[in-house]
């Protein structure tokens, strides 16, 4: 008698995500210049705070080694984040043309679906250049390494992609209510991009607070970067909750799941 | 010719929500770039690279308006339509195809007009647009911003004249935009860059395209008024002599996909 038991909700995933993988290496060359054009989107991101930092000597008494590492962390996070939601921009598509039927129809979890729908091929160009800029800075940046700071370091990374996926995925929720809900997801984009790689100190406070507790970017890079290069005294709230970034980030993140099951619930099928 | 300024100006409004989703990114974008340049410039008294915060961020204001106008996309021009097949269509109308594609841009500049709105009711709100610095300066700077438009519309169609080559590389398209974007001076102003990129910036078309007219706009003309409208001059027969050189070279290798 085989064994009926569906795999497990992450194997599903991987299965799925590997068989998008092999569908998008088929096209080798729109492969290639597609990574390739993602890392130039993120080295002019970095250009930009560089340009910046060379002009103005350092942004709120942070040297630009320092600024860096900062970029590097969420550029790294959002990487990884890429890989995971990339698809989430697709939900009013899948939502409008009734490709959301389908998923529902499914023995597979609906959200596992369509984040796997396609492989997302900008954030492989985007996992390079954020772990070379990650390294290159790590080791560069006035950070007293030890083997505990490193386990942290990469535990942060990830929770900066769970947090900037727990953001987009209870955004993208609401598309079952509003049937688009991509105007928020590019706002929503447009304060990680901006702001994400800046010492959050630097701005004016109620900025900080609401980078902080409405739409929460600080535990996507500040807060993690601050702890490691000993800048306890730019933190602006206390150290406990700072050094708990990544389990922000995954807290975040399981609340945004349940979240999109609960408002899968107002799916209205387009009919087909 | 003026229909295709009309198919121009209508075909971006067919896809509304995509255009009135831009709105409220250009509004935040520009909220956004005032917060952080005000931030920058909090540890600074004075001017950086001779300007003060004050222009900074109305260089951001006017800069990332100008740069959602001018700068389409050639996705919706030649290069769709040779992915579409269209572009057999296209041959057979009694206008060039250049003309033609032209008018066609021309039409959506138009159309994204109510950008300007958006764009400076933003900068209103967040206080940083500052007036131009004389009478000549806003006279000067409307001259160079139409030299502007003549410049970023020829270095679109070139763009999209490769797309007879390349018919679906989403790559180049997405370097192509970074690089105008950084490039053409639309977020961070020349004056700021170190002199090796400043120099990589001043060769390339893209901050005749935008960085000019912006430049004139806050008193500093890169190089003097007369060099830099000159600039922008040579710029539009350049890229217009390679335009009509390409398509030139391109009609005799047109795939009409589904033809």
């Amino acid at each position: 008698m085989a064994d009926l038991t569906p795999p497990s909700t992450l194997r599903q995933f991987a299965v799925l995500l590997r068989i998008g993988l092999a569908s998008a290496v088929q096209y080798r060359a729109n492969f290639v210049l597609t990574s390739v054009g993602a890392i130039f989107y993120e080295a002019v991101s970095l250009a930009f705070v560089g340009v910046i930092v060379h002009a103005f000597g350092s942004i709120g008494g942070w040297s630009f080694v320092e600024v860096a590492f900062v970029y590097g962390i969420r550029s790294t996070g959002h990487a990884l984040h890429g890989l995971l939601s990339g698809q989430l921009w697709m939900t009013a598509g899948v939502v409008r043309r009734g490709e959301f039927d389908r998923y529902l129809l499914r023995p597979v979890d609906p959200l596992v679906q369509l984040l796997t729908r396609r492989f997302q091929i900008t954030a492989v160009g985007d996992v390079v250049f954020g772990l070379v800029v990650l390294s290159v800075t790590a080791v560069a940046a006035p950070v007293d390494w030890s083997v505990g700071w490193v386990a942290y370091l990469v535990v942060a990374v990830v929770g900066s992609a769970f947090v900037e996926s727990a953001v987009m995925l209870a955004l993208a929720s609401s598309t079952f209510r509003l049937l688009d809900a991509s105007p928020l997801l590019s706002v929503a984009d447009r304060v990680f991009v901006t702001f994400g790689p800046y010492p959050l100190s630097v701005l004016p406070r109620a900025v900080g607070y609401l980078l902080t507790f409405v739409l929460p970017l600080a535990y996507a890079a500040f807060f993690p970067a601050a702890l490691l290069l000993g800048r306890t005294k730019d933190l602006f709230v206390p150290t406990w909750l700072a050094l708990a970034s990544p389990a922000v980030g995954l807290l975040l993140y399981a609340g945004a799941v349940r979240l999109f099951h609960r408002q899968v619930r107002h799916y209205a099928s387009p009919g087909h | 010719m003026l229909s295709q300024v009309r198919i121009g100006m209508l075909t971006p409004w067919a896809y509304r929500t995509s255009i009135l989703l831009g709105y409220p990114a250009i509004a935040v974008q520009i909220a956004l770039y005032s917060v952080v340049w005000r931030a920058i410039y909090a540890g600074h008294d004075g001017e950086v690279a001779g300007a003060d915060v004050r222009t900074a961020v109305g260089y951001a204001v006017l800069g990332l308006t100008i740069a959602g106008v001018l700068n389409t996309s050639p996705y919706h021009s030649i290069a769709s339509r040779v992915s579409d097949g269209l572009i057999g269509v296209d041959l057979t109308r009694p206008i060039g195809l250049l003309t033609q594609n032209l008018a066609f841009q021309t039409g959506a500049v138009v159309a994204s007009m109510p950008t300007v709105a958006v764009g400076l009711g933003t900068g209103l709100v967040v206080g940083g647009l500052a007036p131009p610095k004389s009478v000549a300066a806003a006279g000067w700077f409307v001259v160079s911003l139409l030299l502007a438009f003549a410049v970023s519309q020829l270095t679109t169609m070139l763009m999209a004249l490769t797309s007879f080559w390349t018919i679906e590389v989403g790559g180049i398209t997405m370097t192509f935009f970074v690089v105008r974007t950084f490039m053409s001076g639309a977020i961070l102003p020349l004056w700021f860059m170190p002199d090796w990129l400043r120099a990589v910036a001043v060769a390339l078309p893209f901050q005749a395209s935008t960085y000019t007219p912006l430049a004139i706009y806050f008193g500093r003309p890169p190089g003097g008024l007369p060099a830099a409208l000159g600039v922008q001059t040579v710029w539009i027969v350049v890229l217009g002599g390679l335009c009509a050189w390409v398509w030139s070279r391109a009609r005799h290798r047109v795939v009409v996909q589904g033809g």
